[in-house]
């Protein structure tokens, strides 16, 4: 999975009729994602360290591609203090409207095609993305 | 607390005033919603004599949680005003597909509020299972609901199994999503 802004439909792609699009691992790879929104959680969650207590930063961020059906894929992040600079880390699964398919086109469960997909999302820029994108939306 | 579930000529009267009233009071005061509802009451066109409510009100009788169900067979929010939330897929009409929507648990009287605490309380995951089963009673198999993203760290939570039907859109600043719901799962009837 890449990021660009490359507009393309996908003939390998096709909407069931549960809702799902399934797709392919391979075919996966292959698809842009673009950025469509992103925020913070307006409550602060508290974290006790020792005596002191810090409030964390959490947020969701929202990608389509630009292939119809459209793919959708969300997640959570949080800002990390403890690398040497701030960074933006994924937390939990994603939530998608994409069932990953083995190369055979069988259904990955749930589970491995969450994992599939924070997988593709982890190799991916996203952070330096939306560090941008939401210090422009706050300050 | 307690739940209070009916359509709506099978509610009394106060009850349904208590409910548009929290309705207006979570959706345009607290959440800043851009709808157009009469000052004081949050109604539109799909609250009408087949929607099915279910309401949580507190010991006191506060109404503190609520959800609106429809039937796709009748005119729904998703079909009439967020077509474009299903991806392009056939707008469900059916009798065992229902729509959730205007589904919150903000505990107006014990506030701090925050703008994305539409699913606050600890209330919300009850009235969520309630609401799923309720629709369940009156046929549903399916669930879709129109909801802010929070809907689905909800279902998850809740170990429901859940999905979006597509990328969310963008209403007055949040992301809003279809999601589908399985009814006819064990953690329902937990």
């Amino acid at each position: 999975m890449n990021i660009n802004t490359h507009q393309s439909s996908n003939p390998l792609l096709t909407l069931s009729q549960d809702g799902y699009i399934r797709v392919t691992q391979s075919v996966l790879k292959t698809i842009a994602l673009k950025h469509l929104d992103s925020g913070i959680y307006d409550d602060p969650v508290a974290i006790h360290h020792n005596q002191n207590i810090t409030c964390e930063v959490t947020g969701y961020t929202e990608w389509i591609s630009e292939t119809i059906p459209l793919l959708s894929i969300g997640w959570d992040w949080k800002l990390d203090y403890k690398k040497q600079s701030l960074a933006y880390v994924m937390t939990g699964n994603p939530y998608s409207n994409v069932i990953v398919q083995d190369n055979n086109f069988s259904d990955l469960d749930q589970y491995d095609s969450l994992n599939f997909l924070s997988d593709l999302i982890n190799k991916i820029e996203w952070s330096s993305q939306i560090s941008t994108l939401i210090t422009k939306k706050y300050s | 607390m307690e739940f209070i579930e009916g359509i709506s000529p099978n509610l009394p009267e106060h009850l349904r005033s208590d409910l548009f009233k929290y309705r207006y009071n979570v959706f345009v005061e607290q959440l800043g919603w851009e709808l157009d509802t009469p000052h004081g009451r949050e109604i539109d066109q799909f609250d009408h004599d087949e929607t099915l409510y279910v309401i949580a009100r507190n010991d006191r009788k506060d109404v503190i949680g609520c959800a609106r169900l429809l039937p796709t067979t009748s005119p729904y929010l998703l079909e009439e005003v967020f077509p474009e939330l299903l991806n392009g897929l056939p707008i469900p009409k059916s009798s065992d597909v229902w729509e959730l929507s205007r589904f919150t648990s903000m505990d107006i009287a014990n506030g701090p509020l925050v703008k994305n605490a539409q699913f606050s309380t600890e209330v919300t995951l009850d009235l969520l299972k309630h609401s799923i089963r309720c629709a369940q009673q009156y046929g549903a198999k399916r669930i879709i609901s129109v909801s802010p993203i929070g809907i689905e760290r909800l279902l998850r939570k809740a170990g429901i199994k859940a999905h979006r039907a597509g990328p969310p859109k963008i209403i007055d600043g949040y992301p809003l999503i279809a999601c589908w719901i399985e009814c006819d799962q064990d953690v329902l009837t937990a």
